[in-house]
């Protein structure tokens, strides 16, 4: 994030804009990984809960400031893909992305620089006292035990999560059966622009999906964190993201008018990204029948 | 008629989706379930962005995507029809999949009139109030997608009784 960070101001100082696309697809590439970095941090909360050595208090203050940090980092990336998108389209971004960017930045920097500190104490006995003093008011602001409290008190969350997290698979599926077509073929009267053009839809269902999705997750971790298969979706889910973000911004993809003739590498990232989306939704369906997950 | 609907869920064949303990019964059965949901709701929002106007495909290519539709239907028709199978009592005995079955029906002829009109239009323009069934029909299928969630949610529901 400091990197990204850093790229990003210099970017700002000598207006270039290669540095500012390079350092958009660097934020991007950290929201991308915040989620799992999170996830296993839930796993590794599990097993130290266990340690008498380790502070309770600490671990559920570090969890809620983490938390608050990949809510921050996810819509810093959500804000990164709308500027690569506009770069794309339109050679420069809307006027407010670039400064969203920057707070977003900041903040998450902030956020993650406490949720360390917390995270660094847990394991020290000789100053408990203060950091969990500390601790106190923070873990109260917001805290993942909230959710998981709220979520699994109440079916209708969890099914209204459900039926949102299904309607935003069929979208992205969609999605990616329309680039497909067109790479490959079948749709070859269509230009690959008009295409691009929905992908802020696909976005956003990815977004509705990431956050449901993140919601059984917290409500439910240990049934996941325990579970090969979610292993394999989050795996193959972070190499569909990124297939997405090629087909968001490569010369290959974008140049295709209405009966060309798409490149042999576009056509391979074409069938890796169905392999890979139907992939996601196979994990994610057998969760509850290969894992115990439901 | 509930010994009706029983002796459907006794079936050799209904009894190994349910109970089979195999992988390749009820859980795939319910993935093929998932992958016509895409293809279905998945086009056909595509389809309807383009009808409403969010974007400047031309429109005769993408009639070949029609039969895309009809494939995920029959298969959703197919895996549908083995999943009531498995658990025709709570199933058919729930008002939230009758009101999944209305949306369906709905959604299937709203396609079939759009598919019409976008057929028999000779230019690339969008024919005259298709709009209205654009909406009508991502109303539908959407619908249908949260009454099939929720099946597992609201009223009878298998295995939580």
């Amino acid at each position: 994030m400091i990197i990204g960070l850093a790229l990003f101001l210099s970017a700002l100082v000598w207006k270039s804009d290669h540095l500012k696309r390079a350092s958009l697809g660097v934020f991007l590439g950290i929201a991308i990984i915040a989620m799992p970095t999170y996830m296993t941090g839930n796993a590794a909360q599990d097993i130290l809960a266990k340690n008498p050595a380790a502070s309770l208090p600490l671990i559920e203050a570090h969890q809620s400031w983490a938390l608050l940090a990949l809510i921050v980092i996810s819509f810093n990336g959500l804000l990164a893909w709308i500027g690569l998108y506009q770069y794309r389209r339109k050679g420069s971004p809307a006027s407010w992305v670039i400064p969203g960017i920057f707070l977003c930045a900041a903040a998450s920097l902030g956020l993650m620089a406490v949720a360390a500190n917390l995270g660094g104490d847990i394991m020290h006995p000789e100053v408990r006292d203060v950091a969990e003093g500390r601790a106190s008011w923070l873990i109260s602001s917001m805290s993942g035990e909230l959710i998981k409290a709220a979520v699994t008190d109440s079916t209708t969350i969890w099914a209204a999560c459900e039926a949102l997290h299904f309607m935003g698979l069929a979208i992205l599926f969609g999605m990616v059966l329309l680039i497909d077509l067109r790479i490959l073929g079948f749709l070859k009267g269509v230009s690959f622009e008009s295409i691009h053009k929905l992908l802020p839809y696909a976005v956003a269902a990815y977004a509705v999906n990431l956050a449901t999705g993140m919601t059984f997750f917290i409500a439910a971790s240990g049934q996941y964190t325990t579970n090969p298969v979610f292993f394999w979706k989050v795996g193959l889910l972070l190499v569909a993201v990124a297939n997405l973000i090629y087909f968001t911004v490569v010369d290959d993809s974008w140049s295709l008018k209405a009966g060309d003739d798409a490149s042999g590498r576009t056509k391979l990232a074409a069938v890796s990204a169905l392999v890979l989306w139907i992939g996601v939704m196979y994990a994610g369906r057998m969760l509850p029948f290969i894992g115990n997950a439901f | 008629m509930t010994d009706f609907l029983t002796s459907i869920e006794q079936l050799g064949l209904s009894t190994w989706i349910r109970e089979g303990g195999d992988i390749y019964g009820y859980a795939l059965i319910l993935f093929m379930h998932t992958i016509g949901l895409g293809l279905v709701a998945g086009v056909t929002f595509m389809l309807n962005l383009r009808l409403l106007g969010y974007t400047t495909m031309p429109l005769k290519p993408l009639t070949k995507l029609y039969p895309v539709i009809w494939y995920g239907f029959y298969l959703n028709l197919l895996t549908g029809v083995l999943l009531i199978m498995a658990d025709a009592n709570t199933k058919l005995n729930n008002w939230d999949f009758w009101v999944k079955m209305v949306l369906i029906a709905i959604g299937l002829v709203i396609q079939t009139r759009i598919q019409k009109k976008m057929l028999a239009e000779p230019g690339d323009a969008v024919p005259a109030g298709i709009q209205g069934l654009a909406w009508l029909s991502l109303f539908c299928w959407f619908g249908t997608i949260l009454a099939g969630r929720l099946l597992a949610y609201v009223g009878p529901v298998a295995g939580l009784a």
